[in-house]
């Protein structure tokens, strides 16, 4: 037996020689490098999901200025450069002409908490534009702001088209813009473009109402709870929530796992305003 | 030991130099003992990757200053055997790299045989026969390591030992398709 252990001793010595290599360090440091900084235990919490709504409200204001804006004929002479006159909007009118003789003119723009609005009109001349479109609509400042939507009209000869497009809100210390787009044609016909303006919020239109609501109504077995309302003159957001956590836990006891749903009406001096959107999440709480 | 206990407060506040810097001041032993486990240096450097994030992650639960360096031992032994289950899975036995710390060893021959019975034993007394006598560790060290009772350590290794010596008896054994196979 005492062989057997001094012969595996002697195995071991071989050992001693072995030492750590140099990029140890290297590697045990890029291994952590990533990881963020432990969090305290939490202990126990119950998991309970809220609902988190939203609605947004289309102002009759975006609806008037939505159908004259995209009745082109009606659009410089009339409603915008009324709107701009009332620093309601900031009048850019700068072009971009393409290659192949394309203009993409930004007539001007529109700021709140909610959106950017530009209002853009792509000429063709006296030439059919159907088979052109615009793609990768972007703002860039010093972060990106997407298009999210929009809508544009043709003229009545389709030689040239009016939109009306919703970027995200650039955040407050951008300054100056650049609106990024891609002219898409036939024969894979492909140019991208851009025009870069200042940003003047003195004329981008304030939120007019911005308010706590706090208000809760119970319908059937669920709280809703109304929190707040921003309406800038081109949109009305009122957000909220559906439930409380001791409902949800409620539900989860008793086995029920549902969503809810949720449809209502805002009224504006008694008139009912049309819905355009909403949302509903559910977070961890 | 008073410092190492300032220094783990740090290290739970999420300062990562203090816990490279532990790891590094006994970086060999830390990789001697993957090694044995792993036998090449890759994945050694592997194990002790996988173990500092762990070290890292769990350092909040770790009561006792002291149990440090058993604690992170025990952590970096369970990421070694994480990785030979993997390469199980991947690689067949016979074509695990060679045994590079034992090349120099000048009776080579009872150093093959020793090391083939050594591979005929059960993993749990291999682990222990190897962290007794290749790293010195004591009955102690290797229980709180492997995370078994100190008597399990000892009948391991006895255990272990006797059926080694068996096998090095030289008239129990005989070579079969390249393997050692004990007559029963």
């Amino acid at each position: 037996m005492k062989n057997i252990e001094e012969q595996l001793s002697r195995l071991g010595k071989e050992l001693d020689k072995l030492e750590a290599p140099p990029q140890l360090e290297l590697r045990l440091r890029k291994a952590l490098k990533e990881k963020e900084k432990p969090k305290p235990k939490l202990g126990l919490i119950a998991a309970i999901l809220m609902a988190l709504i939203f609605f947004s409200y289309n102002l009759d204001v975006i609806a008037y200025y939505g159908k004259t804006i995209l009745g082109y004929e009606d659009v410089i002479e009339g409603p915008i450069n009324k709107l701009i006159e009332d620093n309601q909007g900031q009048k850019i009118e700068k072009s971009y002409i393409f290659k192949n003789g394309l203009v993409l003119k930004l007539d001007g723009i529109m700021l709140d908490e909610n959106r950017l609005i530009a209002f853009y009109t792509l000429d063709n001349g006296n030439n059919n534009l159907e088979d052109y479109y615009l793609s990768s609509l972007e703002m860039k400042g010093i972060l990106r702001y997407y298009g999210e939507s929009g809508q544009g009209k043709y003229n009545d000869s389709f030689t040239r088209i009016k939109w009306v497009h919703d970027f995200e809100p650039p955040k407050f210390f951008e300054r100056n813009l650049t609106f990024n787009f891609t002219l898409n044609g036939p024969d894979n016909y492909l140019e991208k473009g851009s025009i870069t303006f200042k940003l003047d919020r003195s004329k981008a239109m304030a939120t007019k109402v911005r308010q706590k609501i706090n208000q809760s109504i119970k319908i059937n077995d669920a709280t809703v709870k109304f929190h707040w309302i921003t309406a800038s003159p081109t949109q009305t957001i009122i957000k909220g929530t559906i439930g409380t956590p001791p409902e949800y836990l409620n539900n989860l006891l008793k086995n029920q796992y549902f969503r809810y749903n949720i449809q209502f009406d805002l009224l504006a001096d008694g008139e009912k305003i049309n819905h355009q959107c909403g949302g509903l999440r559910t977070s961890l709480r | 030991m008073e410092d190492l206990a300032h220094k783990l407060q740090q290290i739970k506040k999420g300062n990562k130099e203090i816990l490279i810097r532990l790891i590094l001041e006994r970086k060999n032993e830390y990789y001697k003992l993957a090694y044995v486990y792993l036998e090449n240096t890759e994945d050694a450097l592997d194990a002790l990757e996988d173990m500092i994030v762990i070290l890292y992650e769990s350092i909040k639960n770790l009561k006792n200053p002291e149990a440090f360096y058993s604690w992170s031992k025990k952590i970096l032994v369970n990421c070694c055997k994480q990785i030979l289950r993997k390469r199980n899975k991947i690689i067949p036995m016979e074509n695990t790299p060679e045994k590079t710390y034992l090349e120099n060893y000048d009776q080579k021959e009872q150093k093959a045989d020793l090391e083939k019975c050594l591979a005929l034993l059960s993993p749990e007394q291999q682990e222990t026969i190897k962290l007794k006598y290749f790293l010195d560790m004591d009955y102690k060290t290797i229980a709180q390591v492997l995370d078994i009772p100190v008597g399990t350590v000892k009948s391991r290794i006895s255990i272990g030992l006797k059926r080694l010596k068996d096998l090095m008896g030289g008239e129990y054994y005989e070579e079969y398709r390249g393997t050692i196979i004990p007559l029963r």
